[in-house]
């Protein structure tokens, strides 16, 4: 009977915390909507702020990211496709890996370390700080303020930077890996432009800007859920990486699903 | 007179469960002082927590501008929120933003100026504040004196109405109480007919610098004329 309690209260707790996901998801899109003029400059502020914090000053990690794993799988794909006849794969090889799947997944992984982790904590200190209840007294609402801008500034950022990330990693993979193999740049590119239908980038853009919307929204409900002490605030920062990384797997695999296995493409 | 702030048998309870406002009966209307002895720290920031709708009464009715501020929606609320300022004893100041952009936030939020123009406001605000630190810094480090002058500047950026104040003088200097108690109470001379100003304090003798036309104690949890 202990068990059935267990698995009950453990099922329950995780639907509570999904519930708050999704409803942050859809406070944030109707904040955004419905009530855009309501603060609209100090909000812009904020998500630009946001933009700059989680999307451009990423950009060096995710160069480096996304150019090391276009040297990788390059370099696997000439030293293994030339032995089997297979040099015209090359483009569908990388379209799968890297704009399918790779690409939006190690984007919003950086987006989560980088960001993801200062959200949870700056929210939850704030909250332990009573800065919430100084914004609401002065006719602020917290949401409209401080969440909005957080989810919708992690979406716009981790869309950019996913884009980003498999542009770098295509070309800068050829470049440093590729370039003076047997192999030209046209050929290349044609390969890959051969490979890529409309279906890849519908799939890369839905990606990311899930994942984005999920990560802001797992990161500032964990910071909100912290309460009046201040060791909460490292717990409620580990629960958002592991919330937001298991949130965009299980997207992932979903989306993946849905587009490739049952569509048969 | 407008009656702008109205308790009627209004109770509540401190966060562990205690009564420390009981029945409380009593309203404030414009062009007043007010100053409200409370020994007790809990009941003078419950009482401010009640008239901003924070604290939410267990018996009775908080009326802000004759609406009852535990039946409003966010909006609503937020809207009368906007006419009052409101001076909690711990000063709290949003730390990811710099000192003058805390002072400018209420003005670029709910009105139409620029953020130029609210920077231009903010600084004007904290001269008047009394505050000379650097206003490009992050509140973190500042101390409780120079916070409270801060908040003081951002509480009246939107020309309140109402002025709700908890214990100013605490933890200040008696210069620097007298300081930004004067200032208070230069703000309400301004347009003495029209202003409302509810300060509570922790001894009579911090009365005596705001000159009140009325003067309230709480005895325990009761709130006595």
């Amino acid at each position: 009977m202990d068990i059935f309690t267990n698995l009950g209260s453990v099922a329950i707790g995780r639907a509570l915390s999904l519930s708050a996901v999704w409803s942050t998801i859809a406070l944030s899109l109707s904040s955004l909507l419905f009530r855009f003029y309501v603060g609209r400059r100090a909000t812009f502020q904020v998500l630009l702020k946001q933009v700059y914090f989680t999307g451009y000053q990423a950009i060096p990690i995710i160069s480096w990211i996304a150019l090391i794993l276009g040297i990788i799988v390059l370099t696997q794909l000439l030293s293994i496709l030339p032995g089997l006849g297979g040099e015209r794969l090359i483009g569908d090889i990388l379209v799968w890996v890297v704009i399918r799947e790779v690409g939006p997944l190690l984007a919003a992984v950086v987006v989560i370390a980088r960001s993801g982790t200062a959200i949870a904590s700056e929210l939850g200190t704030m909250r332990i700080a009573k800065q919430l209840t100084a914004l609401e007294v002065m006719g602020i609402d917290p949401v409209h303020y401080l969440v909005m801008p957080r989810v919708i500034g992690t979406a716009i950022s981790t869309f950019v930077l996913t884009f980003y990330f498999e542009v770098i990693a295509i070309l800068g993979g050829y470049l440093l890996a590729g370039f003076g193999k047997n192999i030209t740049f046209s050929i290349y590119m044609s390969s890959i432009l051969g490979s890529m239908g409309l279906l890849e980038i519908v799939v890369s853009v839905l990606k990311s800007i899930l994942f984005g919307l999920v990560i802001g929204a797992v990161c500032t409900s964990s910071g909100l859920r912290v309460g009046s002490s201040i060791t909460e605030v490292p717990q409620a920062t580990t629960k958002a990486v592991i919330g937001s990384l298991a949130a965009i797997f299980v997207i992932d695999a979903l989306i993946t699903t849905l587009f490739f296995i049952r569509l048969g493409l | 007179m407008a009656v702008l702030v109205e308790l009627k048998n209004t109770s509540c309870l401190s966060d562990d469960g205690i009564k420390v406002i009981e029945s409380a009966t009593s309203s404030f209307s414009s062009g007043q002082r007010v100053v409200i002895t409370a020994s007790n720290d809990t009941a003078a920031n419950n009482l401010v927590g009640l008239i901003a709708g924070i604290v939410p009464p267990v018996a009775g009715s908080i009326r802000l501008f004759g609406k009852d501020v535990s039946t409003l929606d966010f909006d609503v609320l937020a809207e009368l929120r906007t006419r009052v300022g409101f001076l909690f004893h711990d000063s709290v100041l949003v730390s990811n933003l710099k000192v003058i952009e805390n002072v400018a936030l209420p003005l670029i939020y709910h009105s139409e100026l620029t953020y130029e123009k609210g920077m231009e406001r903010a600084q004007k605000l904290l001269d008047l504040a009394g505050y000379r630190g650097e206003v490009w810094a992050l509140p973190g480090p500042l101390p409780l004196h120079v916070r409270k002058k801060v908040c003081v500047a951002r509480a009246l950026a939107l020309a309140p109405q109402v002025v709700v104040c908890e214990n100013i003088a605490s933890g200040l200097a008696h210069d620097e109480a007298m300081l930004l108690t004067e200032l208070l109470v230069e703000y309400q001379e301004r347009r003495a007919g029209d202003r409302l100003l509810i300060m509570t304090v922790d001894n009579s003798s911090d009365a005596v610098l705001v000159k009140p036309d009325r003067r309230l104690r709480f005895e325990g949890s009761h709130l006595v004329e």
